[in-house]
């Protein structure tokens, strides 16, 4: 059976047009749009690494090597069992500053452009043998296929169709920023296809070929020197250096770092990868040892490494062997085109871009486009490339020979990546040194003959110099290649990196790529505004692109336009430069914005704005931190959620005046949430708030109590304490009491703290509870006043009924006036209880006692009035001996208060025909007045809670016990002080002595 | 101190690591590379290797989530 030319090549064709479509339909998300996002299609997609090496090439390497076919899967998969410390590691570096390559990713570290040319075109060169591998195999099976050999023609019309597809799958976008969803899915497809091909080929190997297991069991008990010739070479020196290899390739070749990496949505999709893509490739490599028996039983012409094909051809069907091809076709162009872009994209970033960016944009120069074109450019320079390589050198080399040429190659990368992610003291000499032996090395052991063979070096020259093999005299060539070449590079990596200094900017980045630490910024922007920024950036970059890009990273940090937070700001010129990273690669996106966006290093609030930015950050990263780190920033939000959750209103102040801290009992009795303040300077806050913190922070004063304040039409009362932040031996500390001179040495401040207590609701629950327990002294007084008021009224009726009653006109004409006088004398007396009593049951003002001067003479006459209302002090002698000069400050009905319930209080503890005496004497600035009774007196226990609210000595329905808390509170509200002691006199020690301070009413002096 | 999950996770693919390196490259190879093995026995030991790595990863998906 064989096939025309021109079959293969429309259903290849046809082939990669349903590619092509299936990732259209997923780009333009009219099916299947979240697909590409799912892990097992992330997984699948990975399996770009079986290129026809592994469809033909595997059954060709185990018959030359056995199951050594095995090493180049197996390494791979030892390689994701560490994804933890490979894979993680890069992928997380590689998101976080948009590095798309392997030459993205060591330019970044080691901050060289030079690195990123020498990576790129090592990468390229190393790879070229890879993409002839895969021109080679189609074009030879083609001729398997054909039975004619493929005229040069066929594999130029492939590489033709393949630069085509590569630029529509890759290069409709101009950034290798922007994920291909379509390409990922389509390789997906492509690996299902590869696999299905090869396992019917194995099925038809099985149940065709040999009847089944037990028809092969027989065919090799019939053969045991060919289950011998399998397992032999396992033992063998280049089974591990093969491992090895894979290992290498597993994470180096840029078609693995583009899917795995660049193509990566999820960082957990590499969890189901880990185990996914191996198994993976245990499928496609379990039909391989039957593919080989079978190409063995039949009488095939093909060479091992063609079986594939060669036995569908005994099918008798057309169908097998076209599904075959095309499964051959998709692992070969799978890998051409991921590869491709890959090295497209290296190459704009590397070579081009820093060669051709031009100095300053105009308005006309779209770069974007610019980027497009030459992407497309290069994808067909490489292919071109690809397709002069196997015509001119890879004639007479085996398939897996090409492919681990390459392996090789790219296993040169392994000390420079252990420097990036665990070594900070690697640096670019010591990479770019071990790098150049390293590839010397490969050059000269498998490159070297690769071009004697090829004939563009003469084999007579090739001989007057030792060659490889005779120089290192082993078996194993891979593994003497691989260990001469890595040796080469580990020893001068290492030794030059430790005799040379990294730069300042390598140490910096040493820090980013080295797992867990989070450096804080090295400044801040002196640029204020979104705008202002967005012009500086139109400088080099044009307005239209600086436009565009503004908005990218806009939208990336849901920022405002008008947002000025030099936090944010900072934040903004990191974004930025990151996405231009993907955009033009990591060094020239640092050269970009580090010319326009300059930054403030010597800025006073420095510190303020690190801790801001250095707490979102953590926020950012909290499963970045392990070990130590890890458990500290544990203790940090533990700590910092203490502060937020306090009952206490807490602000902390930079030593610039603006806002660091703001927790929410603040947030809450200001109003003002902490995003709108944090970053800002304290007097912004609104009005009141703002000049009345302001003020206090550049106030002496360290404490200020009950000040009121109008916020939101409420009146709030606050208490505010402030302490010092105080900077010493470069250590911070919180000291209240230490001595602020400003000329100390020792210390300058950092800043400060600002607690604010908000007792407005306290301050209501006193005055209502003062309201209470005056209406309650005026309930104890009913009775009293019930009398009090009765007596005159029946005084009046008597007075009257008398008049009435009286018949002589004289007497009247004569008496009435008098009569009538005692009349009003009664009402008089009325009047004067009752507004005594009005007057005494209005709540007053507790918030701020007025300042009025107060006689205090006339103040302790009208308490004892509406004392004597009650019946009980009738009995008792209550003797006001207060000076009538004697005048205090304060709020005259509240000062009633407190002397109705101290007189109230002695006259309870006292018995009848028992004195209370009222007296006052002036001390300095104060008046000393002493309410002294000859009752039962006090013990020294109830002494000390005299004064709490609901203390009381009384039964049950006496009283509340709030009455001396209230007189307490009053009292010190006045500014003054109120003490008990016994009255002890010279003849009994009974009785209790009440001494209050009040300060002298300043009119007086 | 209890361990976070992803110290957990290194340390167990780690030793996952050192199991997949100890039965194909050390000499303990010799185990499933005999003649008197069957021919998929390397597929076999591979598939348990992989079957490991399922279960680390299973464990991993209910702890991180």
């Amino acid at each position: 059976m064989h096939f025309e030319l021109w079959q293969l090549f429309v259903s290849g064709v046809a082939y990669l047009g349903l590619l092509f479509v299936i990732a259209w339909i997923v780009d333009n998300k009219l099916w299947f749009g979240k697909l590409a996002h799912h892990p097992l299609i992330y997984s699948l997609s990975l399996g770009v690494y079986a290129t026809s090496w592994s469809f033909y090439g595997s059954v060709g390497f185990a018959e030359r090597q056995g199951y050594s076919f095995l090493t180049i899967y197996l390494g791979v998969t030892l390689a994701y069992l560490l994804s933890p410390f490979l894979f993680s590691p890069i992928l997380k570096l590689s998101k976080e500053h948009q590095l798309t390559s392997f030459a993205d990713l060591f330019a970044f570290r080691y901050q060289s452009q030079v690195i990123g040319i020498v990576v790129t075109l090592f990468m390229l060169l190393g790879t070229m043998p890879y993409i002839a591998l895969q021109i080679h195999a189609v074009t030879a099976s083609m001729q398997v296929l054909t039975n004619e050999a493929a005229p040069i023609t066929i594999s130029l019309g492939f590489c033709l169709t393949l630069i085509l597809f590569a630029i529509l799958f890759g290069a409709r976008h101009s950034s290798a920023r922007e994920k291909h969803e379509g390409l990922v899915v389509a390789i997906a497809f492509e690996s299902i296809v590869k696999l299905f091909a090869l396992l019917s080929v194995g099925l038809f190997a099985l149940f065709s070929i040999f009847d089944g297991f037990s028809g092969l069991q027989q065919w090799l008990l019939e053969h045991p020197e060919k289950k011998q010739e399998l397992v032999a070479p396992v033992m063998d020196g280049s089974w591990n250096s093969l491992i090895f290899l894979s290992f290498c390739a597993a994470l180096f070749l840029p078609r693995q770092f583009h899917m795995g990496i660049s193509e990566n949505f999820n960082q957990r999709s590499l969890w189901t990868a880990s185990w996914v893509f191996p198994f993976l490739l245990l499928l496609l490599n379990l039909p391989i040892p039957i593919i080989l028996w079978a190409g063995q039983y039949l009488p095939t012409t093909t060479s091992a490494d063609f079986y594939v094909l060669g036995i569908t051809l005994h099918s008798g069907k057309g169908l097998l062997p076209l599904f075959t091809f095309i499964g051959g076709l998709s692992a070969a162009s799978a890998m051409m085109i991921v590869t491709t872009l890959a090295l497209a994209n290296m190459i704009m970033n590397h070579f081009v871009l820093p060669l051709t960016f031009p100095r300053k944009l105009s308005h006309k120069t779209n770069i974007y486009q610019h980027l497009l074109q030459g992407k497309r450019i290069l994808i067909a320079i490489i292919i071109m490339a690809g397709f002069g390589f196997d015509l001119l050198l890879s004639k007479h080399q085996g398939l897996a020979q090409l492919g681990l040429i390459s392996f090789v190659a790219v296993a040169q990368f392994l000390p420079g990546t252990i420097g990036l992610l665990y070594w900070r003291r690697a640096n670019r000499l010591g990479f770019l040194s071990g790098l150049l032996a390293g590839s010397i090395v490969w050059a000269y052991a498998l490159i070297l003959p690769l071009l004697v063979n090829a004939q563009f070096i003469s084999a007579a020259v090739y001989h007057t110099i030792p060659t490889f093999s005779s120089l290192v005299n082993s078996d194993d060539n891979w593994g003497a290649v691989t260990f001469a070449s890595l040796s080469a590079n580990f020893m001068l990596f290492v030794i030059v990196s430790l005799l040379t200094r990294a730069s300042k900017a390598e140490d910096e980045n040493a820090s980013n790529c080295c797992a867990i630490t989070l450096t804080p910024p090295k400044g801040f922007m002196l640029l204020r505004s979104v705008s202002h920024i967005q012009e500086q950036l139109a400088l080099l970059l044009g307005e239209n692109m600086s436009a565009l890009e503004m908005e990218k990273a806009l939208k990336d940090l849901s920022m405002s336009r008008q947002d000025t937070n030099p936090v944010h700001l900072r934040q903004l010129r990191e974004r930025i430069e990151r996405n231009l990273s993907g955009l033009i690669g990591p060094i020239l996106a640092k050269v970009v914005v580090n010319e326009k966006l300059t930054l403030d290093t010597d800025s006073r609030d420095f510190f303020a704005k690190s801790f801001r930015y250095m707490e979102n950050r953590l926020e950012d990263s909290k499963t970045r931190l392990e070990g130590v780190a890890g458990e500290l920033d544990d203790m940090r939000r533990y700590h910092r959620q203490v502060l937020q959750d306090l009952p206490l209103g807490v602000c902390s102040i930079g030593a610039s005046g603006e806002v660091i801290n703001w927790n929410r009992a603040i947030e809450k009795l200001s109003g003002i949430p902490a995003e709108n303040i944090l970053g800002e300077p304290i007097q912004t806050l609104p009005s009141p708030l703002g000049e009345l913190f302001y003020s206090f922070i550049q106030g002496e004063e360290q404490q200020l109590r009950k000040i009121q304040v109008h916020l939101n039409n409420n009146l709030r009362i606050f208490n505010l304490h402030k302490s010092s932040l105080i900077s010493a031996f470069g250590g911070l500390y919180l000291n209240a009491d230490i001595n602020r001179d400003k000329n100390t040495e020792l210390s300058s401040s950092e800043g400060v703290v600002l607690l604010v207590e908000d007792l407005s609701d306290l301050q209501e629950l006193e005055n209502r509870l003062a309201h209470s327990e005056r209406l309650a002294s005026i309930g104890r007084l009913a009775a009293g006043v019930a009398h009090e008021i009765g007596n005159p009224v029946t005084g009046i009726a008597s007075v009257t009924q008398n008049l009435i009653a009286e018949d002589d006109a004289e007497y009247l004409q004569q008496n009435l006036t008098q009569h009538l006088e005692q009349v009003l004398n009664q009402t008089r007396r009325i009047t004067t209880i009752i507004q005594s009593l009005s007057s005494f049951s209005r709540s007053g003002n507790y918030l701020k006692p007025p300042r009025k001067p107060v006689l205090l003479k006339q103040c302790v006459d009208e308490a004892i009035h509406l004392v004597t209302l009650s019946h009980k002090t009738k009995h008792q002698s209550i003797v006001n001996q207060c000076s009538d000069k004697h005048i205090l400050s304060g709020d005259e009905q509240q000062l009633i208060q407190v002397f109705v319930n101290l007189i109230n209080n002695a006259s309870d503890a006292s018995l009848n025909e028992e004195t209370i005496s009222i007296s006052s004497i002036k001390e300095q600035e104060k008046i000393m007045v002493e309410i002294i009774d000859q009752g039962k007196g006090i013990s020294d226990i109830d002494k000390k809670k005299l004064f709490e609210p609901f203390f009381t000595t009384k039964e049950a329905g006496e009283g509340m016990g709030l009455g001396l808390s209230i007189v307490y509170n009053i009292i010190h509200d006045h500014g003054g002080d109120i003490k008990v002691m016994d009255n002890i006199n010279n003849h009994h020690k009974r009785g209790s002595k009440f001494i209050i301070s009040l300060p002298v009413c300043e009119l007086t002096e | 101190m209890k361990q976070s999950v992803q110290q957990l996770l290194r340390e167990r693919a780690f030793l996952l690591f050192i199991a997949g390196f100890f039965v194909f490259c050390s000499p303990a190879r010799l185990f499933w590379a005999t003649e008197s093995m069957p021919w998929y026995s390397p597929y076999l030991v591979w598939s348990g290797i992989i079957l490991l790595t399922w279960l680390l990863y299973r464990w991993l998906k209910r702890h991180a989530l």
